[in-house]
Formats: C-alpha cells, sequence, structure tokens
C-alpha cells in the first residue's frame, strides 16, 4: 500500500546528474527533488550552471550521466510530450514575436500547444486580465514595456496547464508593483494549482518573498539545499547598527569599530564578538546623540553573501 | 491541423508586418522575370515555368533561412524547441506555408506578364508530376538550410548568393551546354536542374522524358531524406552542446 499521498511525491528527481561541455565539466554530481506545488530557486554566480541545470531539466540539452525523473519517468521518455506539462520562460521578454501583438503570440503559442481558439481567447484573455495587461493585447509585442513583455511572457507560458513552471530572471524589468502581483501570482499558482515553480533570479527580495526552498549551486555543485528559513538560519548573521549624530571623536574605545559616515550621521556597525551593551554605554559616557539602534537578522542577501565569502576563504 | 493553422497565421502576419518588404521583392522578381524573358535570356516556351521552379526554390531558401535565423537571435526559437509539438514539423509546416506563399507571388508577376507582354502559358499535365517531384526536393532542402541556419545563424547572409547561383546554372536562363562541364555533370543530381530539363522536353519538345522523371523523383527523395539526415544530426548536436544563439 502506497501510504505516500500525491502531494509528498517528488515532480522532479534528479539523481547523480553530470554534463560536460568540451571536456569541461558544468554540472557536477547534482542530487535534487522537486515536490509537487513547491517554488524553489536556485542560486549561485554566473557561470555556476544554473542556466545549464534548467536547460537540462527541460530536456533542452543532453547529460552526460545520471538521471532526471519527471513524475517517475526518465525525461527521455516523453519525447516531445514532456511540454505539456511545462510552462518555460527563459529570456523573459525575449520568447515573443515582436511584430505580432500581444493576443496573436497567444493564439500562436496556444497553437502550438493544440489548443482551440475559443480556448485559447477564453483562458488568453483571463491571464492577461490577472496580470493586467488586457487592455493592451493588441498591441504589438514589440511595442510593450519590458515588465508587459514579461507579463505576456508568463501569460504564455500558463495557457496550458504546466505541473511545472521554469521562469528564469522572471521579475526582470518589472516596476516594484509588477513586481508584487507577479509573486502573488506565482505563489497562488503554487498553493492553489499544485504547480511547481523552479527559478532563477538575482533580485534578492523576489528570492525571499516567493522561495519555498533554495538551491545554492557554485561550480556545477548543489553546495546546500534548504527551507529558506533554514537557509538564513545557517548562513546569515545577525547584524547590529547604532546611528549617532556626528562625527565620532578619536575615542580609544571606538577606534576598532566599523564604521560610516553619511549625511552627518556615522553608522556604527556591531560584528558578534563586539559587545553592543559596552559600545552603547560608551557612546552614552561620552555625550554622544544616539538615534538608532536596529538589530537585523537572517537577512537572505547577508546569507547568500556569507554563503559565498565562505567559498571564496 | 490547429499547429499548421498557427503556423499560418503567424507567417501571414510576419508578411503583413514586413510587407513593404515584399511588395519591393516582388517587384524585384518582376524585373528579371521581364528582363530575361525580354532580352538576354531564354525565350523558349518552357521559361516561365523554369523561372517559377527557381522562383520557388529561392522562396524556400530564404525563407527558411531567414526566419530561422531571426528566432534565433531573439530567442524565440527556443521556445518552439519546448513545445509539445517537433520543430521539424513546425518547419515542414513553414516550407509548405512559403511554397505556397511564393507560388502566390510568382503566379501574381506571370500574370501581369499575360495582361502586358501577352506572354504565352503552355503547359501539360506531365508538369504536375515535376512539380510535385520537385516540391519534395524543396522540403529537403529547407530542411537542409533550416539545420545549416540552426547551427550558423549568418547562413542568411549567404542565401540570395545561392540563390542567383542556382537560377544561372541550373540550365533555365542559360541552356545547360553552355554552362562548365562540371557544372553539367552535378546538373545530373540537381533536382532544380532536372526539373527545369525535364519541363523543356515536355514543353518545348513535345517529349515525355521518362528517364529524366525517374531520375528526378529520385534525386528528390534522395535530398528529402538528406535533409531529414542533416536536421537529426544537428538537432542532436544542438541538445548536446545547446543552441549557439549568437549571431
Amino acid at each position: 500500500m502506497n501510504l505516500m499521498n500525491d502531494e509528498d511525491q517528488a515532480i522532479y528527481k534528479i539523481e547523480n546528474l553530470k554534463k560536460s561541455y568540451r571536456k569541461k565539466e558544468v554540472l557536477k554530481n547534482i542530487n535534487l527533488e522537486i515536490k509537487r506545488g513547491e517554488i524553489i530557486t536556485v542560486i549561485g554566480k554566473n557561470g555556476a550552471g544554473k542556466s545549464t541545470l534548467l536547460k537540462t531539466m527541460m530536456g533542452l540539452i543532453s547529460y552526460d550521466s545520471g538521471s532526471i525523473k519527471f513524475n517517475n519517468k526518465e525525461i527521455s521518455s516523453y519525447g516531445h510530450s514532456l511540454y505539456k506539462d511545462l510552462g518555460v520562460i527563459l529570456e523573459g521578454q525575449n520568447n515573443l514575436y515582436s511584430y505580432i501583438s500581444a493576443m496573436d503570440n497567444l493564439y500562436y503559442y496556444g497553437g502550438l500547444l493544440g489548443l482551440k481558439k475559443s480556448e485559447i481567447k477564453e483562458k488568453g484573455e483571463s491571464l492577461l486580465k490577472e496580470l493586467d495587461l488586457h487592455e493592451h493585447r493588441n498591441k504589438k509585442a514589440g511595442d510593450l514595456s519590458t515588465g508587459m513583455k514579461q507579463k505576456l511572457g508568463i501569460s504564455i507560458a500558463l495557457l496550458g496547464t504546466p505541473k511545472v513552471l521554469f521562469l528564469d530572471e522572471p521579475t526582470l524589468g518589472l516596476d516594484l508593483i509588477s513586481t508584487k502581483e507577479l509573486i502573488k501570482k506565482l505563489k497562488g499558482l503554487s498553493k492553489n494549482h499544485n504547480i511547481s515553480i523552479i527559478l532563477t533570479s538575482h533580485e534578492v527580495s523576489t528570492v525571499d518573498e516567493v522561495s519555498d526552498r533554495i538551491a545554492y549551486l557554485n561550480n556545477g555543485e548543489i553546495e546546500f539545499c534548504a527551507h529558506i528559513d533554514e537557509f538564513k538560519r545557517k548562513f546569515a548573521k545577525s547584524k547590529k547598527v547604532i546611528s549617532v549624530k556626528g562625527l565620532l571623536r578619536n575615542e580609544r574605545e571606538f577606534i576598532s569599530l566599523k564604521q560610516s559616515y553619511l549625511n552627518e550621521v556615522t553608522k556604527i556597525h556591531i560584528d558578534e564578538k563586539s559587545n553592543s551593551n559596552k559600545i552603547l554605554a560608551d557612546l552614552i559616557k561620552y555625550k554622544y546623540e544616539i538615534l538608532d539602534f536596529s538589530l537585523t537578522q537572517n537577512e537572505l542577501e547577508n546569507a547568500i553573501i556569507n554563503l559565498s565569502k565562505g567559498e571564496n576563504e | 491541423m490547429r499547429i499548421f493553422l498557427a503556423e499560418c497565421k503567424r507567417c501571414s502576419l510576419e508578411i503583413k508586418a514586413y510587407s513593404a518588404s515584399y511588395i519591393s521583392e516582388m517587384m524585384m522578381t518582376s524585373i528579371v522575370f521581364f528582363g530575361l524573358m525580354k532580352g538576354l535570356g531564354d525565350h523558349s516556351k518552357s521559361y516561365y515555368l523554369t523561372f517559377i521552379y527557381w522562383y520557388l526554390a529561392s522562396g524556400i531558401i530564404s525563407n527558411g533561412s531567414i526566419s530561422t535565423s531571426q528566432e534565433k537571435q531573439t530567442g524565440t526559437l527556443q521556445q518552439l524547441l519546448l513545445k509539445p509539438v517537433s520543430f521539424l514539423k513546425i518547419v515542414t509546416y513553414r516550407n509548405i506555408y512559403w511554397l505556397g506563399f511564393s507560388l502566390f507571388q510568382i503566379v501574381f508577376v506571370v500574370l501581369i506578364g499575360v495582361l502586358t507582354v501577352d506572354l504565352k502559358l503552355y503547359f501539360d499535365i506531365k508538369i504536375l508530376l515535376v512539380g510535385f517531384s520537385l516540391f519534395i526536393a524543396l522540403q529537403g532542402l529547407g530542411y537542409i538550410i533550416t539545420s545549416m541556419t540552426l547551427k550558423t545563424a549568418k547562413i542568411g547572409n549567404f542565401v540570395s548568393i545561392i540563390s542567383y547561383i542556382l537560377l544561372f546554372t541550373s540550365g533555365g536562363v542559360v541552356s545547360n551546354s553552355s554552362l562548365p562541364k562540371i557544372i553539367q555533370w552535378i546538373n545530373n543530381f540537381q533536382p532544380l536542374a532536372l526539373a527545369i530539363k525535364a519541363t523543356k522536353s515536355i514543353i518545348d519538345y513535345g517529349k515525355t522524358p521518362t528517364d529524366l522523371i525517374i531520375r528526378l523523383i529520385f534525386v528528390s527523395v534522395i535530398y528529402l531524406m538528406l535533409g531529414l539526415i542533416i536536421y537529426t544530426k544537428i538537432y542532436k548536436s544542438g541538445k548536446k552542446y545547446g543552441i549557439d544563439n549568437n549571431y
């Protein structure tokens, strides 16, 4: 009896995946499972192998050894039918025919999915409405703004009934409000429609808001893959900052502290080894005007920086 | 069928978007057609048919290469490779569409000839067999050109050269016997040259060149198979190393 419910099963299961380009090992023994309905972000420096990993998972490029299973079946056994279940935006705005309208782009790509014209019209218009693009549906794709092109690309990716969405830098070029809307939309797709979303992004706030898990790829290897909170707990160090009015005089208690000065405010950055209470007491003793004392904890950006610093050291 | 219709609609919208370019291309074709007909070119009864053959070949070479080259550069090619329909099927439908469109264009030019310079249209039912065989060969040629463009988008720069080489070396405009020996020999295996030779024999001399038609059918099938083999090889190589989107 299978006690595992459908949602617990991995939609993607990658084992010992290796890929080389002309003797250069780009992916080294990758092991990764992606659950149904989860949002996972692959992060890493440029050239870490993120695009190769994603393209290999999509079947766009072949791999040398290991296995990639989609729905418990090797992806190579699907042929083109694999793409009925995948929605892909590789480079956002570059997925469109610029000389035809937004709606005609939807008709074309929907046609390639084998959808009826009426189905495309109904679903396409509803997607455009959701992404606040409906009034621009008759504009040529080339005349749309970067953000609008990105949204149109996402509408196209959602035209079929994908089980997995691959998004490469989905919020690139989007304004703040559009980014928030998109994040909400992605979360909705994951939670309400059980769509797994695999994305890459360099925008830390997006990664922080949208991801359930993070896979950190370095030099072709997944160095760390965990829930975002665990990732932050493990790698982000808490940081304390005291802001005081004016410049610090050269009191010996403060000489060794890391500080920055801007707009008549000195910010004292306190590391984990220093005693913030003592510094505060000293500042009061020397009659400095304390403007602010802030504590930042578990920031994703901080975690990513610390993790990459760790590699370099 | 939906996929074919989707591809046809997209190609039609492409023509609409770049209509000025297609109109100037038709004007250029008219100048070449009438220039060769009235000037130094071929004055035989079959001339208009051999010109149609060349124009169809030229159309498939340029459109096959240019659209794939553009798609590589804009990134839409990768999207097409990620659809539940094979790219080969899309290319096939695209070739059929562009052949149809080129036929429409050249028939329009020929009709201008009928109306203005009293061009006579000689025809024989056997021409349909020649035309169909050539259609098979042109599909193969389309696959070869598209595959080569998948490998390097720079192929798009050479299509008009290839096109005009075909015009002057296939035995239509310049008679086969006036061509260099090596080209005459190559023309024994070149489907456009074989189709022109067969058409001249049928229309100009009233013969039924069975051996030539059989050779044309055979060569056309070889071209089709060669196109499919080259496409498969380049597609597989693209999967191994990734499609190079650089121009």
